[in-house]
């Protein structure tokens, strides 16, 4: 990966039925940025139950960002020498920037942190690894050049029912967070909330569903930006889907349009 | 599993990605039903309306017929888990019961207890995901049997977060006993035989519970004209 990389990011959010029904607005978020050699990603999905979700959710993925951007140097620098230790060190100072922004959040609007209660899902890139965070549910799944060999960096993260999760908001959210770090560069990746987990993770084994993912990163590759844009929008919100998770659903992708080439790299 | 196709450059067709075909998550409610010679005449009927009831009004909502399930334990002449184990809803058939003999509750009580826990191992085993289980016990009298071992093993459910439990007095029954089953909720008090606005609300705070994402607290829905809870 050079910094003419060029990565093709494509977010989705779909409202979901339930949240239709009850007159909620979409409670998830989604940003990504590409930052000289590092392509940083960030979903949020914002709890049902917190009155202000929505806020928290958008204010988790940009301060995430944030976050990230100014931990960069750390993260797209001399990796060999730092380490994993110090790759998954900086994703937990991000982490824990996120939670202080919505803590003087909360402050600032005089409101409870749990108002804004929202997971937290962070992927970063450089030329040289893949690393990734996660609070609460939800998962994060990539691919390196072989666009059919899947696999999870993440995994649904929620207790004995489904409806109890942890958040970036709550105060043992590192405790409760996941983190991943791979040696080498993903092609592809893909962040998702709880909403997908129905379709896209076989609960069984709790692990990704290969075909979807490959499919998607083939398409990813292969098909124009508008038209890849459009038609997943309408595939989330299609009848097939809707009918097997009536949440929010959030999707972003994100591959990267150049193979790898030694020559390039250096 | 892997799709070996090459997608247009210009129409990708999401419809023929491979969607994980995982088992709906389940909202396990269990009820317990006292069917003692008190209960006969017009409380069993009342009940056993109510019943067709709750199943017509969950059969209404095909998501909830799905994800819902059912267990019964009658206690009276014996006690009887009336399916063997959990239905669907969209399986459930109302049973039409009959009342005599006494009120073994403590018997009824480990008997749901243990098929709760058998049916949360499968669950698990599965990789299903379910909410909260509930359990309503349903009762006009007193128990004519030892229910304190059987109380213990539910506190500590309960208190583990196995399951909520919820009791329901019939005009007649041993409200003060019923408080010590699971003290931190008080037993509610059915109003007259309101039975069939109970099961009405049951279906309905079971359709919310279905429906609950992660991170959404469920409870059931405020209690309204079926009943009133003294606290």
């Amino acid at each position: 990966m050079t910094s003419s990389d060029q990565w093709r990011c494509i977010g989705a959010a779909t409202l979901g039925e339930a949240h239709a029904r009850h007159g909620v607005p979409c409670q998830d978020a989604w940003a990504w940025a590409q930052v000289n050699d590092a392509l940083l990603l960030a979903v949020a999905d914002g709890a049902g139950s917190a009155p202000r979700a929505e806020v928290g959710s958008a204010r988790a993925v940009d301060a995430a960002l944030d976050a990230l951007m100014s931990i960069h140097p750390l993260l797209a620098g001399n990796l060999e020498a730092a380490g994993p230790d110090a790759v998954i060190d900086s994703l937990r100072q991000a982490l824990s920037a996120v939670h202080g922004a919505l803590q003087e959040m909360a402050a600032r609007e005089n409101a409870p942190m749990r108002d804004f209660a929202t997971t937290l899902l962070i992927a970063v890139v450089t030329p040289t690894h893949t690393a990734a965070a996660q609070v609460g549910d939800g998962a994060i799944v990539c691919a390196m050049e072989d666009a059919s060999k899947v696999m999870a960096l993440t995994r649904p993260q929620h207790g004995e029912y489904v409806n109890v999760t942890t958040f970036i908001t709550a105060s043992d959210f590192l405790e409760c967070a996941q983190f991943c770090y791979l040696p080498e560069p993903a092609r592809h990746l893909a962040l998702l909330t709880d909403g997908l987990e129905p379709i896209a993770i076989g609960y069984r084994l709790g692990k990704p569903c290969d075909g979807l993912f490959s499919g998607l990163f083939r398409y990813m590759e292969a098909c124009e930006e508008p038209i890849m844009r459009r038609s997943l929008l309408e595939w989330l919100d299609s009848e097939r889907i809707r009918d097997r998770s009536d949440d929010d659903k959030t999707l972003l992708l994100a591959s990267r349009l150049s193979p790898m080439r030694e020559e390039v790299r250096s | 599993m892997t799709t070996d196709f090459i997608p247009s450059a210009h129409r990708p067709d999401f419809d023929r990605l491979p969607v994980e075909t995982n088992m709906e998550q389940r909202t396990p409610c269990v009820l317990l039903l006292d069917t003692s010679g008190s209960m006969g005449g017009e409380p069993i009927a009342e009940l056993n309306a109510g019943l067709q009831v709750f199943q017509q009004e969950l059969l209404q909502d095909p998501k909830a017929a799905r994800r819902v399930e059912v267990a019964l334990v009658t206690f009276g002449e014996r006690v009887q888990p009336v399916y063997g184990e959990f239905v669907t809803a969209r399986d459930f058939q109302a049973p039409s019961l009959a009342a005599s003999g006494a009120t073994p509750m403590g018997e009824a009580l480990s008997c749901a207890l243990e098929l709760l826990q058998r049916r949360r191992a499968y669950l698990e085993s599965q990789g299903i995901p379910k909410t909260l289980p509930w359990m309503f016990l349903i009762t006009d009298g007193a128990p004519t049997d030892q229910w304190q071992h059987a109380a213990r093993r539910l506190q500590q459910a309960t208190a583990e977060k196995q399951l909520s439990f919820f009791a329901i007095g019939v005009q007649g029954a041993d409200m003060t006993m019923l408080a010590q089953l699971d003290p931190p909720r008080p037993p509610a008090a059915l109003r007259g035989l309101q039975f069939h606005e109970f099961f009405k609300w049951l279906s309905s705070s079971l359709q919310g519970a279905s429906r609950s994402r992660p991170g959404t607290a469920i409870a059931v829905q405020p209690i309204d004209h079926w009943g009133t809870v003294n606290t």
